[in-house]
């Protein structure tokens, strides 16, 4: 269990919301601890009232009760504190969070009575006296009983801490997906407001407006398309793979009106993907990478092709494009990068995102990601 | 009769400009191209009177086309792009027009109108070339034709020029190409800082320089590190003295 202070910040959120084991700080758990342990030692003083108000009995007596059960209480609650059994275990449900911590009931009760009465008849005789109290049959039983319904009492407040710190750090969490969500819309709006872009697209309407109306129509409502889907992406951070199958297609669609003849674009969606769950808009720019370096940049015919596969618990998206190569000196770019921050957010390690040179020519871009354990 | 070529990578543009050239009565449409080497090459070839020439484009981009064109000979130049203001700012002296896309049939009518304007005027034609040289700074790189196409040699590969009448013999260790330039040109084209005169039809590379033998008259012998032998004439002697140091 890792306690990190700076686990709250950008760059350290090692798991997606739903699965993280909690990384809140133990600390209020030690204030509450200690708040605990007054409790218990104000219990022990009205227990020892009786010793307390009577002259002739020696103050060691007493303080020797006070200090046995708190000492006791004290040393359960450190290893209880230490063993982090309580974050280890999902806090949802409740239920099941109680039971596991119960688990542990029978023997820590068991313990705390013989642990507290064993040092009291020891230390009073070692001292030469004789420690009194109900007689055995009946002091386990209530003791075991008081040990329990503290216990109990003690655990509901423990959980009723966790469940606050821990919809804080959710609430923080949350902040910092959709930060990155809305650096990725930005991104996003650039580069489809990249003037290169939007303007030769503009061009191209404006020629196939003289020639035919209803492909120009179709370019236009096209952009159209695309300009939205970038503006509105935000309603929810994953979208089923077939829309942002369909935002590709969108895109790719006004890239062969524009480099006609110039590029062909294949699709190979499996079976049964279109439902996976993706973080929205991104692949977009990785398809935007293929057609600047595959195509734009080069004079001959080339290929891209789109792919999205299912593995047993991983969706594989690949594209790739003929016409370029990755150099030794290549370095990633912005929309590459904020990708690839984004996969990270939402996923930790379980979301990668590699390019490299492919063994047939051109450049092959991967996205590989969890289809269970994805973001709510 | 002028003579357009369209230079653009996206057919739809191609495609936009010759529909509006084609109806005009005094244009001939010369060529298109796709791409910055193949523009060079139809220049070179077909000589046209006006390129619409687009800037972004794979391999040469439209600038470093206009760069290399050869500076009395150059066509009149229509700059057509998306987004290059900045790069176009230098050229809004009246020297050259260009066309942002999308641009409508009265701009176009209007870009072409300038064209007919300045048809046989040739300064328009050297500022435009000037402007575009100072843009991509191309003293590194020249265009040079090798066998039927064209190829981009390093200026530091280049050991000499050697002019003839109106080419120019560009020599590197293991070729000699033939350009139709002058010297004069080429040099101002590759900077002054990498060559000198040594005759009043030869240059060479500062660099490649391995010796000098005094001969008569005040005149030297120059070895390259090639093993070329040429000849300093006096008149350039002070000059190349005072660029090697020597």
């Amino acid at each position: 269990m890792a306690i990190d202070p700076t686990a709250d910040k950008l760059g350290r959120m090692p798991q997606s919301i739903a699965d993280s084991p909690p990384s809140w700080s133990r600390s209020p758990l030690v204030w509450l601890a200690a708040l605990w342990a007054t409790l218990w030692t104000l219990i022990a003083i009205i227990e020892s009232a009786y010793y307390i108000h009577t002259p002739s009995i020696p103050p060691w007596q007493p303080l020797t009760l006070i200090l046995s059960l708190t000492g006791t209480v004290g040393v359960w609650l450190t290893f209880e504190l230490r063993s982090a059994r309580y974050v280890r275990f999902p806090l949802e449900p409740p239920g099941a969070w109680f039971l596991h911590q119960l688990r542990w009931l029978p023997m820590l009760a068991i313990g705390y009575v013989v642990i507290v009465f064993g040092l009291r008849h020891a230390i009073f005789a070692i001292a030469g006296a004789r420690y009194e109290h109900l007689p055995w049959g009946a002091l386990v039983p209530f003791e075991l009983v008081k040990a329990s319904i503290f216990y109990c009492i003690w655990l509901g407040l423990v959980y009723g801490t966790l469940s606050l710190l821990k919809s804080r750090e959710q609430g923080a969490k949350l902040g910092l997906v959709q930060k990155a969500l809305v650096e990725a819309q930005l991104s996003q709006l650039q580069a489809q407001l990249r003037p290169h872009f939007l303007f030769n697209t503009l061009n191209t309407v404006s020629s196939l407006m003289q020639v035919d109306v209803v492909r120009a129509d179709r370019v236009l409502t096209r952009l159209g398309d695309l300009l939205r889907a970038s503006l509105g992406a935000g309603s929810a951070m994953t979208v089923p793979l077939q829309q942002e199958i369909n935002l590709l297609r969108l895109y790719a669609d006004i890239m062969q009106e524009r480099f006609l003849g110039r590029v062909q674009v294949d699709w190979t969606i499996a079976e049964g993907v279109s439902v996976v769950p993706v973080p929205s808009m991104i692949l977009q720019p990785i398809l935007e990478n293929a057609f600047r370096y595959g195509i734009e940049q080069t004079t001959g015919v080339e290929t891209i092709r789109v792919a999205a596969t299912c593995g047993r618990d991983q969706l594989v998206v690949t594209i790739h494009n003929t016409g370029s190569t990755l150099l030794d000196c290549w370095q990633e770019g912005i929309g590459l990068a904020n990708c690839r921050e984004r996969l990270r957010v939402l996923y930790g390690d379980a979301a990668t995102l590699h390019l490299s040179n492919h063994a047939e020519g051109g450049v092959i871009a991967s996205v590989s990601l969890p289809i269970t354990g994805s973001p709510e | 009769m002028i003579r357009a070529i369209i230079v653009d990578d996206e057919e739809p543009a191609r495609r936009k400009l010759h529909r509006w050239l084609s109806s005009e009565t005094d244009i001939q449409i010369a060529g298109e191209c796709a791409d910055g080497l193949s523009a060079s090459q139809s220049i070179m070839r077909d000589s046209p009177d006006v390129v619409f020439l687009d800037i972004q484009m794979p391999g040469l981009n439209g600038l470093q086309v206009a760069a290399q064109l050869e500076i009395g000979a150059a066509p009149l130049l229509v700059f057509v792009t998306a987004y290059d203001a900045h790069a176009l700012a230098a050229f809004d002296l009246g020297a050259v027009d260009y066309l942002l896309k999308p641009y409508d049939e009265e701009r176009f009518r209007r870009a072409l109108d300038r064209v007919r304007d300045r048809h046989h005027a040739p300064e328009h034609r050297r500022s435009a070339v000037l402007v575009a040289r100072q843009q991509t700074g191309v003293s590194d790189r020249l265009l040079v034709p090798e066998r039927e196409g064209l190829r981009m040699i390093d200026s530091a590969e280049i050991h000499c020029l050697e002019a003839d009448d109106n080419y120019v013999h560009v020599h590197t260790s293991d070729q000699t190409y033939l350009l139709r330039r002058t010297l004069r040109d080429l040099l101002q084209q590759l900077g002054e800082q990498r060559f000198v005169r040594i005759h009043k039809s030869v240059a060479v590379n500062i660099d490649e320089i391995d010796a000098l033998t005094p001969l008569f008259k005040g005149d030297y012998e120059l070895r390259l590190r090639s093993g070329r032998l040429l000849r300093l004439s006096r008149r350039y002697t002070t000059e190349l003295f005072h660029r090697t140091g020597g």
